[in-house]
């Protein structure tokens, strides 16, 4: 039950900044469940095998395979889905416990959460670019065989 | 068409496309694509803060505009309008002064009204306090300071005069919610309400933007992105610890 209720939070998250961000209405239910795609592959593998990097790299495939599908369907950039999706997961808490350790003077403890924070975002936007290069690849692939 | 039509539409479309945050290959695409749909030959070079666009025409004369871009939101329905807009051009090209107002109506439209957005803003920041371990009154809280940093933000955005001031002054009242809140709840978790309320304002996603044009080649907005988004979270640190402090 309570695991749930966890992965509802990513789908409202995601929906919520959705609305924010002026996404069409049409798309809210879309950018939600891309966030419940997201949230759920990173909470599952975070919290059994508590490897935060490698959590964040494998829910940012699955945003960014989620996001270029649905941009397909719905003829929409893949933009919108996939800053939305990947919102619960993005190391935004990260930079934030930097700076307070910062400010704490607590310099190694600062050390390790801005390690952290930039590999969760360079894993992230490596997981994304890599989706997102197959996908490309495919399209100019079949615009090659039509013509 | 005249090659400098070409040039201003091609500016326009582009600049809102950076002014609602979109990614800077798609900026260049689309210029590129508008250009080359009336039969020109464009070059763009996008930055965070700025466009340079150099159209060549088809009787071999040039015109180069510089457009400088202050400020950013995230808006993704102007960034799939302008993509639809793009496309459709690429198939049928339309005239000047049709696509011109096609590209203003883009931008005049309206956003959510500030009633919903400051509420959706509240509920998000309940969202995140949950997801970071909190209790109700944790998220209870949150919804109101979110709401409450909202309201605030969005009011008094035209007299301040940079960005960075914004962020210092969410931090700082969310720091100062958080202050009271604890006088009245002492069994308060008021790490997972400051998380929520700030959630909205941290620069994950801009981190995680600026490293994904690094990889796709646009070096320096990559540097430009990530440096914004170390200012944003200093200034948003800084404000709740200077806060909190006095706890």
């Amino acid at each position: 039950m309570d695991t749930i209720f966890t992965f509802l939070l990513g789908f409202l998250g995601s929906m919520f900044v959705s609305i924010l961000y002026h996404t069409e209405k049409k798309l809210f239910l879309f950018c939600g469940l891309s966030g419940l795609v997201g949230w759920i592959i990173f909470y599952t593998i975070n919290s059994r095998t508590s490897r935060v990097i490698l959590a964040t790299f494998l829910g940012a495939i699955a945003v960014a395979l989620y996001s270029e599908i649905m941009a397909r369907i719905k003829k929409t950039p893949a933009t919108i889905f996939l800053i939305t999706g990947i919102f619960p997961i993005v190391p935004g808490v990260g930079a934030y416990n930097t700076i307070i350790s910062i400010v704490n003077n607590n310099l190694s403890e600062a050390a390790v959460n801005g390690f952290i924070t930039s590999a969760c975002a360079g894993a992230l936007a490596f997981g994304i670019i890599t989706v997102s290069s197959l996908f490309r690849l495919i399209n100019t692939s079949n615009k090659k065989n039509l013509t | 068409m005249k090659t400098s039509d070409i040039a201003l539409l091609a500016q326009k479309a582009g600049e809102l496309l950076i002014k609602s945050g979109a990614e800077i290959y798609r900026v260049e695409e689309t210029i590129n694509r508008i250009c080359s749909a009336y039969g020109a030959c464009g070059d763009a070079f996008a930055l965070p803060t700025g466009i340079f666009i150099t159209v060549k025409g088809k009787c071999g004369d040039t015109i180069t505009l510089t457009v400088r871009i202050k400020e950013r939101v995230n808006d993704f329905s102007k960034i799939s309008k302008v993509n639809n807009f793009s496309r459709t051009v690429s198939k049928s090209p339309m005239s000047f002064g049709e696509a011109m107002e096609c590209l203003i109506s883009i931008e005049e439209e309206k956003h959510y009204p500030t009633a919903i957005r400051a509420i959706v803003s509240g509920a998000a920041a309940s969202v995140f306090s949950l997801m970071f371990g909190g209790g109700f009154t944790e998220a209870m809280i949150a919804l109101l300071s979110g709401s409450l940093i909202f309201i605030v933000i969005n009011n008094i955005r035209h007299i301040l005069t940079n960005q960075i001031f914004e962020y210092l002054i969410s931090g700082i009242l969310c720091g100062i919610i958080v202050l009271i809140a604890g006088k009245i709840f002492p069994q308060l978790y008021a790490y997972s309400i400051i998380i929520g309320s700030v959630m909205m304002q941290l620069p994950g996603v801009a981190i995680t933007n600026g490293i994904r044009d690094g990889i796709s080649g646009d070096i320096v907005s990559a540097i430009a992105r990530i440096l914004e988004a170390l200012l944003w979270v200093t200034a948003l640190g800084t404000g709740v610890a200077v806060v909190l402090i006095f706890r």
